[in-house]
């Protein structure tokens, strides 16, 4: 049945490599960038030989860069869109915003009869708009607070302020304002892809654990009035620090303290060896845990055109940002903690999504893709099979599914930087218990789905 | 590898008079590092295109660029201004006195406010863009030749202001300070790695941060721009398997490990103040290894 299970897909070595791995050669700038888009791997040499080739090429490529970084960074005069620093609120604002900026950057404000379509910008909206040339901000001072307070006055000469050139913009950006240029980053990456993204806040009113469905709670290896014992923070902490020593590998009040150590059957036996109880979907999300060290940063958003500031969809990311300089590897109780103050809908929550009347389709005139056509033909194969078989396949792989990326869905990206260097790590809630799982129990009802060795 | 030629290389461009020319503080040839916020953002990022000039040229300083090329705005293939120099190279730059730490939050408030107290405010952000630059001279006509760009540069360079930049400089002591206060690394481990880093330097490697290719360090026989790395460089191995680890994936990219130590009983006294030990580098122990595919 190998055929069957397209993940096993070998995936190429050109597939793994990453263009942005390497150091590009700036010569190709103006080439690819205006052309296809993607640079293409320059030529490269493998050590210095001294000759005057070798060094002229190598001036070339430097030079293409210096001249890449000089670049104008602007937009036409009448198209000009002003912003000003107002250093007193360590805040941004934009009397007149136009553009497409402004889907998912900015509140908007109202001052006076003066400023009615204006918005106001945080530090990284500002730092990024003024970045990539579409704004020019100046130093707000006191005659332009008087401006915006005054009711006479409908126009402000902006040339008596200061135009901030960008580091000026950024030594002031980023020093006490609460945001960081690790954020920044992460900020500025994902935006030049194009995605939405704003300040991690709840979506909903109130948080995961007042909203939590009543489920059965999983086997617990831990009798009850011992885990309200355990759940006190001094027993908790001399636990971690026993734990920290060497002294205690399993629970301080696990079972195998306490048991007489007979074991007749298998289970018993991995039952007691088990460090971290198997738990199933949302029990993490009943106990109050605390992330140190880290916290979500980002909602982030797929682009899609009906996106609204003011009510935003669940977000299709959310990021926390870490640095391996400060953070530290982060603990199963950080992790969970994390899941725990995700925006997040539990399935009861869920309204069954409208499905949008159907629209004419185009008459599609390009060929199906190798895609479609062997999904088409997976699909021909599996209905030549017998009804049983192709229900044990539809079982296995949604377990498969289930047990990969846990069964509520829960899942933080964090973004780690190093020197400048991002990467972006994808943390979700895996469940090897599969206890309350319908979507199996509509195909095979039975009592457990789980993968852990249950002897009967 | 070469090393001589390397240095002959360097050397070439340290020498070039061009360069002296057109160092932003030609006087001194101290470059200056802005610090953005030395309480919470103690990174050194460098907006003058002159400096990072300098800094590759003169010093084999790399950097990493950070900010968006205005040119292609929704590409993270070539980046722009701000380059973002990391720790050990800010340390060893301000270490050998090629440059100074500068708190440019402070610094350019102040130079602001001197501006406007003078009345001198004076803003060339205007520019006179062609569509098409061939006809550049020929046809002009009066109209065109109006600014029709308005632009933010990079940084400062008008010399409008009398020169107080070193009342803002930073010590690198209270530079160190900030930074260990913000890290979770013990202040032996950051004397260590920074030796490890000034060992390679100054072999002349060039070096970028090596989490690209799971390492500490990434090498380069000379500037990246022109030549491939053959090395990831390790500062810790915890167990062989790590060994096989870091060999496999090198090799993987066509590289080979090479991992970097102090010899047994060469590392500091830490009784020391950090300048003193900064001084005083452990003698160093390194071994590349390469994963043997058999067969």
């Amino acid at each position: 049945m190998a055929d069957e299970v397209d993940e096993a897909a070998i995936v190429k070595d050109e597939a793994n490599f990453d263009v942005e791995d390497e150091v590009q050669d700036w010569k190709f700038l103006n080439k690819s960038l205006a052309s296809s888009g993607i640079p293409k791997r320059g030529e490269k040499e493998f050590a210095p030989d001294g000759t005057q080739v070798q060094n002229s090429s190598l001036q070339e490529s430097r030079n293409a860069m210096y001249d890449a970084l000089e670049g104008v960074r602007g937009h036409h005069l009448k198209s000009k869109l002003i912003a000003v620093w107002i250093a007193s609120e360590s805040k941004c604002i934009m009397p007149h915003a136009r553009g497409n900026y402004f889907r998912d950057m900015g509140i908007p404000i109202h001052i006076g009869s003066k400023v009615k379509d204006g918005v106001e910008l945080n530090s990284l909206e500002a730092v990024y708009l003024v970045e990539r040339g579409s704004v020019v901000i100046y130093l707000g001072n006191e005659s332009y607070d008087e401006f915006l307070k005054s009711s006479q006055e409908s126009e402000f000469d902006y040339d008596s302020l200061i135009a901030m050139d960008l580091e000026f913009l950024y030594s002031v950006a980023f020093n006490n304002t609460g945001y960081s240029l690790d954020q920044y980053q992460i900020y500025s990456y994902l935006k030049r892809l194009g995605y939405l993204v704003q300040d991690f806040k709840q979506i909903t009113k109130t948080d995961q654990r007042t909203r939590l469905p009543m489920v059965p709670s999983t086997l617990s290896v831990i009798p009850s009035f011992l885990n309200k014992i355990m759940a006190t923070t001094v027993v908790k902490y001399l636990q971690s620090r026993l734990r920290q020593w060497g002294f205690l590998s399993y629970p301080l009040f696990h079972s195998l303290h306490f048991m007489t150590k007979h074991y007749f059957r298998y289970t018993d036996i991995y039952k007691s060896l088990r460090l971290i109880p198997a738990y199933s979907t949302h029990d993490s999300v009943k106990e109050n845990l605390e992330a140190s060290g880290y916290s979500i940063t980002f909602n982030v958003w797929k682009p899609t055109p009906s996106f609204s500031k003011k009510n935003p969809p669940f977000p299709d990311f959310q990021v926390a940002v870490a640095n391996t300089d400060s953070a530290k590897f982060p603990t199963l109780q950080t992790i969970q903690a994390l899941h725990n103050s995700l925006n997040y809908t539990f399935p009861n929550e869920r309204k069954t999504q409208v499905v949008p009347a159907v629209r004419q389709q185009k008459k599609n005139t390009m060929p199906p893709s190798k895609k479609v056509i062997r999904q088409k033909k997976q699909q021909e194969r599996q209905s030549k099979l017998d009804e049983s078989v192709r229900k044990k396949n539809d079982y296995n792989r949604k377990r498969d599914n289930l047990l990969k990326y846990g069964s509520n869905g829960r899942t933080v990206v964090i973004a780690v930087i190093d020197s400048g260097i991002l990467n972006f790590v994808n943390l979700s809630e895996g469940d090897f218990s599969l206890q309350s799982s319908t979507d199996l129990e509509d195909i095979f009802p039975r009592e457990d789905h789980g993968i852990i060795y249950n002897e009967k | 590898m070469n090393e001589e030629a390397v240095f002959q290389y360097i050397e070439q461009y340290a020498s070039s008079e061009e360069l002296e020319e057109k160092a932003a503080q030609p006087d001194s040839g101290i470059v200056d590092l802005p610090v953005v916020s030395l309480a919470q953002n103690p990174d050194v990022l460098i907006f003058d295109v002159r400096n990072i000039r300098i800094l590759r040229e003169k010093y084999g300083i790399l950097g990493v660029l950070t900010g968006t090329l205005a040119q292609y705005p929704q590409q993270n293939f070539f980046l722009s201004v701000p380059l973002k120099l990391f720790i050990w190279e800010v340390i060893w730059l301000v270490e050998s006195g090629k440059a100074r730490l500068v708190d440019q939050a402070r610094y350019r408030i102040e130079k602001a406010r001197r501006l406007a107290e003078g009345g001198r405010i004076e803003n060339d952000n205007r520019v006179l863009l062609s569509k098409n630059e061939k006809h550049d001279n020929s046809k002009n006509t009066q109209e065109n030749r109006e600014p029709n760009f308005v632009v933010t540069k990079n940084t400062d360079t008008s010399k409008k202001c009398e020169d107080f930049i070193a009342e803002y400089e930073i010590p690198l002591r209270d530079y160190l300070n900030a930074y260990i206060k913000s890290s979770s690394l013990k202040i032996e481990d950051i004397l260590s790695r920074y030796h490890n880093f000034k060992y390679l330097k100054e072999m002349g490697f060039f070096m970028n941060p090596g989490l690209k290719f799971g390492g500490d360090l990434v090498i380069y026989p000379g500037d990246p721009l022109r030549f491939h790395s053959y090395s990831i460089v390790k500062f810790n191995m915890v167990d062989l398997q790590d060994l096989v680890v870091g060999g496999r994936l090198a090799t993987s990219v066509k590289k080979n490990i090479i991992i970097l130590g102090d010899e047994e009983n060469s590392s500091n006294d830490l009784n020391d103040n950090i300048e003193a030990c900064l001084n005083r580098p452990p003698q160093k122990v390194a071994f590349s290894i390469e994963w043997a595919g058999f067969g």
